[in-house]
């Protein structure tokens, strides 16, 4: 009846079937019931805004990079994705870009300008910083899992 | 301090990603926790429908749309209490005229807190109850468009509202950051020179609020265009719907607005912009802003109960609701009309006359539309057949409630008559009867007529009518008393009133106060037989024998929701003996679904058409 029983045999292979049979049949059958995305999807936009904004920088990074992969595990599981940690990385990549840019209206972006405003703990700097950071972590944290999932059936997880 | 706080983000960092790795295995939850017993109905080929896991993680993981109209009905629920007992301290403090139990911080933290409250956490949740349970039943959809993004939508709630509230929690702590004291309008320059960061949270909370509303907006538009069942047109789709397509617009259309101008106030507490600086973009920007957001909110929030209205008074009054279609213009006229009155609220400000006269006279023609749904109210119960169950007594209080709340708009849409009423009780006297006599008797009316299908239950009938004749006579005396005090020149927003008595009476005016405190309380005692009533009922009230608890089928009345619960009970009485909770329980049944849903000939009251029809059904 569903390709997600626990016992069930197939394994999931979404590199080489992004259609495959299985999966259309529990998506279009009925509506899914229950998904544990959303709500880690709200966490993780509720702490990246406060860590970002109120500049709590452990948590800005790590709310962002909680929506980050909250994002490609709901697209993923919505049938929008076949390979959610691509995306993750994307969205990494997107977020670096938007810390670079952060900095940038404060400061020249060379080293000694930088630097000092780092050192003279520059608010909007720093955040700068921190999203560059959640990006960073969300690339590569990614890329390494990616590799890791590769091919393996009983991993569970899509790469 | 650099280095600590990098070391921090690494940590994290790190362990997230294990946290994604986690939740990406557990993403096949269905299969994690199998239903205990397996006792799912019905066919196994309707995949995925049955399967929900047991207890509390059904509740955070779950897409059902009646699951999270469920999720909304109570977190609304809970911020009507919140919102409630600050009034409560605020009335309590307002009996006499000195400072007697609290001191003015507390009394503008209280009176910000419940604004907020009141329109944002309850009133704005307790339609999306409604909407999410109901709309897909009325229009014959599975689920709404997005339902993902429907649970997203509810979770980004919690979060919201601790970080409204949080200056409540943490004032005690001694960490510098108290409540916020803004008032709901969070007028510059008094929100941006408020140096706590209590300030900064609440407007973060807003914003998230905002998202939340935004997104079930998109949603709702998506479903009701898209996910109308076969029989579903756009000239029978039902009133309620129509309202909340209607709001949904509005949504879309003001707040992202608020959450831009959230996001200003913000920049300029923290960053040194100067959006509503006086040097700069000036304060009355954001009172343009924020007024161009909250005239439409206001309809946002009366629209849907106006909805609930037109659906369930035909219900109890034997016949269709009279004059359908301009019920439907009415609401399409009010939703463009209410972009264009916001500075009706800024008369007083020393905006150009010429200005002022042109918002003045579209504030008076949307009460064009508003009384053409009065009337339309008034004339489906003329030569009815009345029945006055609990949540008929509730539409009736609606309708009386609003000629008092509109009528006292429309005099404040005056400007000379607004110069002279601007910022006294008037005007806390003409929202309330709107906010409260409306709004909240609409929801509590709804909340009763389709208690029997969330429940499968019925509810005390005695203790409901209590709970009606007391909160309508309490919300009168209240608030008439507002609008006595109002003439008399009360300005709102006070804890005190020891003022002169050459400026006002204040013999009376200390005497309207007290009759203003009594009715909350009053307000405030019917609301706690209503809360026994609900929690009683649903554990214990009698179960339901048949699908029809309202008679609605000796009228030809008998709505597709309640068509849908029929097929429900229909599926559980005839197939196995196990009993179908209607609120989306573990035990679900599919088989009846796809029929039966929505009846052969529909009509635009949701109603099917009789063999013999009535005389007066035209
Ligand atoms: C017949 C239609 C209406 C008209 C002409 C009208 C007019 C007005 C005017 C002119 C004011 C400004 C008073 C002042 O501050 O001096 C006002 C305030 C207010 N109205 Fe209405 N109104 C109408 C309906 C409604 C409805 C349906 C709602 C709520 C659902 C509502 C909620 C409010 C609120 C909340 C305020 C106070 C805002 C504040 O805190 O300053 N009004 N109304
Ligand atoms: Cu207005």
């Amino acid at each position: 009846m569903d390709e997600t029983t626990s016992d069930d045999p197939s394994p999931r292979t979404w590199d080489d079937e992004p259609e495959s049979p299985a999966r259309t049949s529990a998506e279009e059958e009925g509506p899914t019931r229950t998904s544990v995305w959303p709500l880690v999807v709200a966490m993780g936009l509720t702490v990246s805004e406060v860590g970002v904004f109120m500049g709590v920088y452990p948590l800005a990074v790590g709310g962002l990079v909680l929506f980050v992969a909250s994002v490609a595990g709901i697209t993923h599981e919505a049938g929008y994705t076949g390979r959610p940690w691509r995306l993750a990385g994307a969205l990494g990549v997107v977020l670096v870009a938007v810390g670079v840019w952060m900095v940038s209206t404060q400061v020249p972006l060379a080293v000694d300008p930088v630097v000092a405003a780092v050192g003279g703990a520059d608010g909007i700097v720093l955040r700068g910083f921190s999203v560059v950071g959640a990006g960073l972590v969300a690339a590569v944290g990614a890329a390494v899992v990616s590799a890791m999932g590769d091919g393996d059936v009983d991993d569970g997880f899509p790469a | 301090m650099v280095g600590e706080q990098l070391a921090l983000t690494a940590l994290m960092g790190v362990f997230l990603v294990a946290v994604a790795g986690f939740l990406a295995r557990m993403e096949d939850w269905r299969s994690y926790t199998p239903l205990a017993g397996g006792s799912a109905i019905g066919d196994a080929g309707y995949g995925g429908h049955a399967e929900k896991p047991a207890g509390i993680v059904r509740w955070f993981t779950t897409v059902d749309h009646k699951d999270i109209g469920i999720l909304y009905g109570i977190y609304a629920l809970i911020a009507f209490f919140w919102g409630g007992a600050a009034v409560l301290l605020m009335r309590a403090e307002l009996a006499a005229p000195g400072f007697d139990i609290m001191q003015a911080q507390f009394y503008n933290s209280l009176l910000t807190s419940h604004g907020i409250t009141m329109l944002f956490l309850f009133g704005t949740p307790i339609i999306a109850a409604f909407s999410n349970y109901f709309i897909p039943l009325l229009i014959g959809a599975d689920d709404m468009a997005f339902p993902r993004i429907n649970a997203i939508a509810f979770w980004l709630l919690p979060p919201g509202a601790i970080l409204i509230w949080a200056g409540f929690f943490t004032a005690p702590l001694g960490l510098g950051i108290d409540p916020a004291q803004t008032s709901w309008t969070m007028y510059t320059p008094l929100s941006a020179e408020q140096a706590n960061p209590g300030v900064d949270l609440m407007l973060l909370g807003l914003h998230l609020t905002g998202v939340s509303a935004t997104m079930g907006a998109i949603n709702f538009i998506a479903t009701i265009f898209t996910e109308r069942g076969d029989e579903v047109n756009w000239a029978n789709l039902d009133i309620f719907s129509w309202t909340i397509l209607t709001q949904s617009a509005l949504i879309l259309f003001a707040f992202p607005l608020l959450g831009s101008a959230l996001i200003m106030l913000l920049l300029d507490r923290n960053f040194s912009t100067a959006f509503f600086a006086v040097e700069g973009g000036s304060p009355i920007l954001w009172q343009h802003l924020f007024w161009f957001f909250g005239h439409p909110e206001v309809y946002i929030l009366v629209l849907p109960p106006m909805g609930l209205v037109s659906w369930i008074l035909p219900k109890f009054s034997g016949r269709k609701l009279f004059g359908f279609k301009f019920v439907v213009y009415s609401t399409l006229a009010i939703g463009v009309l209410s972009f264009g009155v916001w500075a009706h609220h800024m008369f007083s400000t020393g905006i150009d006359p010429r200005i002022r006269a042109s918002f003045m006279a579209v504030s008076l023609a949307i009460a064009i539309p508003s009384a053409v749904k009065t009337f339309n109210w008034i004339t489906t119960m003329w030569n009815g057949n009345l029945r006055l169950t609990a949540p008929m007594l509730f539409c009736i209080g609606f309708i009386s409630n609003f000629v008092i709340g509109g009528i006292t708009g429309v005099f404040l849409a005056a400007i000379p008559v607004d110069l002279v009423l601007h910022d006294t009780y008037y005007v806390v006297g003409h929202f309330h009867y709107i906010v409260m006599g409306m709004i909240a008797f609409a929801g509590m009316g709804a909340l009763y007529y389709w208690f029997p299908i969330v429940t499968g239950r019925m509810y005390q009938r005695r203790l409901a009518k209590m709970h009606f004749w007391l909160s309508m006579i309490g919300t009168n005396i209240t608030f008439f008393a507002m609008l006595v005090l109002g003439y008399l020149g009360m300005p709102r927003r006070y804890a005190t009133y020891q003022f002169d008595g050459a400026i006002a009476p204040l013999a009376q005016v200390t005497t309207l106060h007290q009759i203003a405190t009594v009715g909350a309380f009053i307000i405030g005692f019917a609301q706690l037989i209503w809360a026994w009533n609900m929690v009683q009922s649903w554990y214990e009230g009698p179960e339901l024998d048949d699908a029809d608890p309202w008679n609605l089928k000796d009228d030809g009345m008998f709505g597709r929701e309640f068509q849908w619960f029929e097929t429900q009970k229909l599926a559980a009485d005839g197939g196995e003996s196990e009993e179908v909770r209607a609120d989306g329980g573990e035990v679900e049944t599919d088989g009846g679904e796809a029929t039966g849903r929505v009846s052969s000939d529909p009509r635009s009251d949701g109603g099917y058409r009789k063999a013999v029809r009535r005389v007066d059904d035209e």
